[in-house]
């Protein structure tokens, strides 16, 4: 008994910190309706403040939590609000959940470039002589660790005081219901939302600074692991209650650190299990509380008087430019192969051969996201799976890649089928966040397991060869991951065109009708959802026989987070979409890194890729389509205007008909263009 | 009870504080034309979803064909025959006309299968396709076959909801408040197709409807719900009569026709919101 005591009581102050960001998390969700995954960013932004006032300028301590915690969180709060998400209030979940994610990738990495990013080692407490310890019996605690509970317990009183009794505190109650009906009852819905987006800023500050101390430097890393623990405990509060979210976060402060101090030393369990608990916990919620899926899924009651979005390029596309592109295509293709096994440096072609292994990946994106209307946070995952299964294969058995990669795809597409089970009661948020929840636990549990990641020493993977062709070579493996990519390409386009994706389709368009029709909705998930993590599994593969080793910290969940981010940027509908997200993170990342070391500052620019592609997601707000989708129907539509122009001096009549809706802003509403018959909703794109 | 084709017993349904069914029971036999009306917030939509399993009942059972149903989900019922429109349109947004017939039209016959589309031979057939433009041509939309659905308008994706339903050759039609929106030409279209599908397959039609006139035309047997209770069921003409259901749903005989108007209008202002 009495060490299970000793082990809880430091899982008490952490576990409050935990709450103070959940009670954040559920305040922004319930008044704003997004669910913010960048409060885990702001945490560490607040945390960075902090310490560079207080360490590098000499700051004294209330001087620098002035600044960090009530002036700099709030700010970025309250700007946030203003700049995205007051604007996509009425969007789809999915939409604000891909700004969110781009913040939480692109804040840490706009910091980088703000500071540096210089170790930063032994964070300072906030609070003064924090490692005194009193005792109590055969008891310690540290004055921090006290300090750092009254404080929680102040601020959760003062929360529920302010909702019960203040004005402001009623308008958001009110918010909570409908904005809309809140700003027909003449009160401002922007103010109540900035003042509320200011305080659970306010919160995810003051848990990133009092958070802080207890890792051994200042890394965004650790805030996202921050994020998630403060997600299960908002959902042990289902969401909604303030003194629920609180026990909540206690709770899992408490099993965490229990867990702990039981687990055997050193072992895979004890070091993967610990940071993966609370996600074991959210995803166990998410399954056994029906209600809580429920609450996750906050619509404003009028939000539907807003526009639907523009249509994708393809539904306005012109016969004229499909003509060039039909014969343009195959020459540009021709012209890249060629160009690839010639005269381009063998690096190059290297880093190209990359780019086609991620296009690979992100063609799973493509089919669950643009076709199957789901949002997974673990298709890096999937990859992992693909690879490992790969490298083991030709390890232990032999094997070759190019057979490792099929069996990867299988198993991955099997690992899929266990995570979409419970994905079909999920949906939504719910399910980004338990694939989120399953990334962490391949990465810290599955992972390291020698039989599969081989923990830090990974896996080797050798080039494969067929018959006497070997493909050991840069350009020849090249031209076999082309192969890869153009199998994998066909597939989906197949499949979209196919029964399936008219099937996916209408899932998407309306589950109820769809089922109403007599198609089973849950299989065709399940469906999408192994053929997305069987695609994701041969891109592992084929990434894994391109760089000859690989290790689970190539297939962490932060790229998970990065790969929706970059295919959403380019384009989630359309194959096109994913083969430039592939060939532009590898490409940007490669020119990036040529950026001298000197001057010192110039080097914060090198990792700079990710940041460029969040703002490509930020630019989702106004183009649902994807950014590069968006271009192109524009350019369609402009080239169109001036083809007719052309044409109308040439013939009136002619002119005439071709212009008929075509260049109109409403070209997508009508049917300007005849379809083949048999051509699917999205089908005209490739 | 035997001789019927879908029956619901003794359902009951509340959502939190608001009881929207007790112990209904309603059948409908082959090739009957039933109606059922009812003042707004009745519980006729409720009633419905019971049925198909959209919303679970509390207690209550239903059986098709004499087979107990109620284990059975949403997609399962419907591949026993069962077609049906929407009060307020669910259509497959995204999606062109032509592809709403034709997604179906295989969902009731042999389904998608993924290694079809891969080998490039699970489009839809020369069969399913003409299949597709006989109902384009039925509900009057052969001209909007390759539009997308956001571009149709009420009347139109009304007619489509229900070109969607009959393509798959229901052997029961359940029709709700399919001409709330509609203008006159419009619901005259609606009824003919709904006549001319009942005449080619027999099949059974249940109707929810405000514009009693519609329903006449339609229905032999007609049932009165309010606040969730059947308070008469019977021929049409002899329900029409009741003395009870005219004071709590229809008011007098002549102000019958106007409620409809004013419910039609009603209805169509809140779909167009
Ligand atoms: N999902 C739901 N949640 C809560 N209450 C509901 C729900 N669906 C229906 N109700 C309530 O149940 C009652 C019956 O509604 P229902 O839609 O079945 O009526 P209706 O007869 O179809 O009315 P109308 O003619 O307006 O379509 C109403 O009071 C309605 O508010
Ligand atoms: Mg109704």
């Amino acid at each position: 008994m009495s060490t299970f005591i000793t082990y809880l009581i430091p899982g008490v102050p952490v576990g409050c910190v935990y709450a103070l960001m959940a009670v954040g998390l559920v305040l922004c969700y319930k008044t704003s309706g997004v669910f913010n995954l960048a409060f885990g960013a702001q945490a560490y932004v607040s945390a960075l403040v902090f310490y560079l006032t207080v360490e590098s300028l000499g700051w004294p301590i209330w001087a620098g939590a002035l600044v960090a915690i009530v002036l700099v969180s709030p700010a970025i709060g309250v700007g946030l609000d203003r700049l995205l998400f007051r604007h996509i209030r009425a969007a789809p979940s999915l939409v604000k959940l891909v700004v969110a994610l781009a913040l939480l990738i692109g804040i840490p990495t706009t910091m980088k470039l703000l500071f540096g990013s210089a170790t930063r080692l032994n964070p300072p407490s906030i609070i003064a002589n924090a490692n005194v310890v009193y005792h109590f019996g055969s008891y310690y605690v540290s004055r921090g660790d006290v300090v750092t509970v009254l404080v929680t317990l102040v601020v959760v009183a003062a929360l529920g005081i302010l909702f019960r009794y203040s004005e402001i505190g009623l308008h958001m109650r009110a918010a909570v219901e409908s904005p809309r009906m809140l700003q027909l009852s003449g009160i401002s819905a922007e103010r109540v939302g900035a003042f509320s987006w200011g305080l659970s800023s306010f919160l995810a500050g003051l848990a990133g600074v009092l958070l802080a101390p207890l890792f051994s430097r200042v890394s965004s890393l650790d805030f996202t692991t921050l994020l998630v623990s403060a997600i299960a405990a908002a959902a042990l509060g289902s969401l909604t209650s303030l003194p629920l979210t609180l026990v909540g976060g206690i709770v899992l402060g408490i099993g965490q650190a229990v867990l702990t101090g039981y687990l055997p030393l050193n072992s895979v369990l004890a070091t993967g299990l610990r940071p993966a608990f609370p996600f074991v916990v959210l995803v166990v919620l998410l399954l056994v509380m029906p209600g809580l899926r429920g609450a996750m899924e906050v619509t404003d009651p009028l939000s539907g008087c807003d526009p639907p979005p523009p249509p994708l390029a393809a539904s306005v596309r012109d016969p004229r430019l499909d003509r060039v592109a039909r014969i343009g295509f195959p020459i540009f293709l021709a012209v890249f192969v060629i160009s690839a096994l010639t005269w381009v440096p063998s690096f190059w072609v290297f880093i190209l051969t990359q780019g086609l292994a991620f296009s690979i990946m992100f063609l799973s994106i493509t089919v669950l996201t643009g076709m199957g209307g789901q949002i997974s946070l673990c298709q890096a995952a999937f990859a992992g799976f693909g690879a490992f299964t790969a490298g083991q294969l030709a390890m232990h058995l032999g094997l070759s890649v190019i057979v490792g990669a099929l069996v990867g795809g299988v198993i991955a597409a099997a690992v899929g089928v266990l995570v979409a089970i419970p994905a079909l009661r999920l949906g939504g948020i719910a399910l980004a966040l338990a694939t989120l929840a399953f990334s962490l636990l391949a990465d810290n549990v599955l992972f390291p397991l020698g039989w599969l990641g081989n923990g830090a020493t990974g896996v080797t993977v050798p080039r494969p060869a067929i018959g006497p062709i070997s493909f050991a070579g840069t350009r020849a493996f090249f031209l076999l991951a082309l192969v890869a990519l153009a199998i994998c390409s066909t597939i989906v386009i197949m499949v979209r065109r196919g029964m399936t994706g008219r099937y996916l389709a209408a899932i998407r368009g309306s589950e109820l009708a769809a089922s109403t029709v007599g198609i089973n909705v849950a299989k065709q998930k399940v469906i999408v959802f192994a053929l997305s993590a069987g695609l994701a599994g041969v891109g592992g593969a084929v990434y894994a026989s391109t760089q000859g080793s690989v290790s689970p910290t190539d297939f962490n969940y932060f790229f998970s987070l990065v790969f929706v981010v970059l295919v959403v940027t380019t384009g989630v509908k359309t194959v096109e979409g994913a083969i430039n997200a592939g060939m532009a993170y590898v490409i940007l990342a490669q020119l990036l890194s040529y950026i001298p070391d000197h001057p010192a500052w110039l080097q914060r620019f090198s990792g700079i890729e990710i940041l460029l592609f969040a703002l490509g997601a930020l630019g989702y707000v106004i183009h649902p389509e994807g950014v590069v989708e968006f271009q192109k129907r524009f350019w369609t539509e402009r080239i169109a205007r001036m083809l007719d122009r052309f044409g109308s001096e040439e013939g009136e009549a002619e002119g005439k008909d071709a212009s008929d809706g075509l260049g109109s802003p409403v070209a997508g509403m009508f049917p300007a263009v005849p379809r083949a018959p048999g051509g699917s909703g999205d089908a005209g794109g490739w | 009870m035997v001789d019927a084709l879908f029956a619901g017993e003794q359902l009951s349904k509340r959502f939190g504080g608001v009881v929207a069914l007790t112990e209904t029971s309603l059948e409908v036999r082959s090739a009957e034309a039933v109606g059922l009306v009812g003042p707004n917030g009745a519980g006729k939509t409720t009633l419905f979803n019971c049925l198909l399993g959209v919303v679970r009942p509390d207690s209550g059972s239903v059986y098709f064909d004499g087979r107990r149903i109620d284990g059975l989900k949403l997609h399962q019922r419907a591949r026993l025959g069962i077609g049906r429109t929407f009060q307020r349109l669910e259509l497959f947004s995204g999606m062109t006309v032509l592809d709403h017939l034709l997604v179906a039209k295989r969902a009731r016959g042999s389904g998608a299968r993924m290694w079809r589309d891969l080998l490039g031979i699970g489009g839809p057939s020369r069969e399913e396709m003409d299949d597709a433009d006989r109902v384009l041509e039925l509900v009057g939309l052969s001209g909007y076959a390759h539009s997308m659905v956001e571009s149709l308008s009420l009347g139109h994706g009304r007619l489509l909801e229900l070109g969607r339903a009959i393509i798959g050759r229901p052997r029961l039609l359940m029709l709700d408040e399919p001409s709330s929106g509609l203008d006159s030409a419009e619901t005259a279209v609606l009824v003919d197709v709904v006549r001319k599908v009942r005449a080619e397959t027999g099949a059974a039609l249940l109707l929810v409807e405000h514009d009693l006139d519609m329903v006449s035309v339609l229905v032999d047997r007609l049932y009165v719900l309010d606040f969730g209770k059947l308070i008469a069921d019977g021929p049409i003409d002899q329900v029409l009569a009741d003395e009870a259901v005219r004071t709590a749903y229809l008011g007098t005989a002549s102000v019958a026709g106007e409620n409809s108007a004013v419910a039609g209008a009603e209805a169509a202002g809140v779909d167009e919101l």
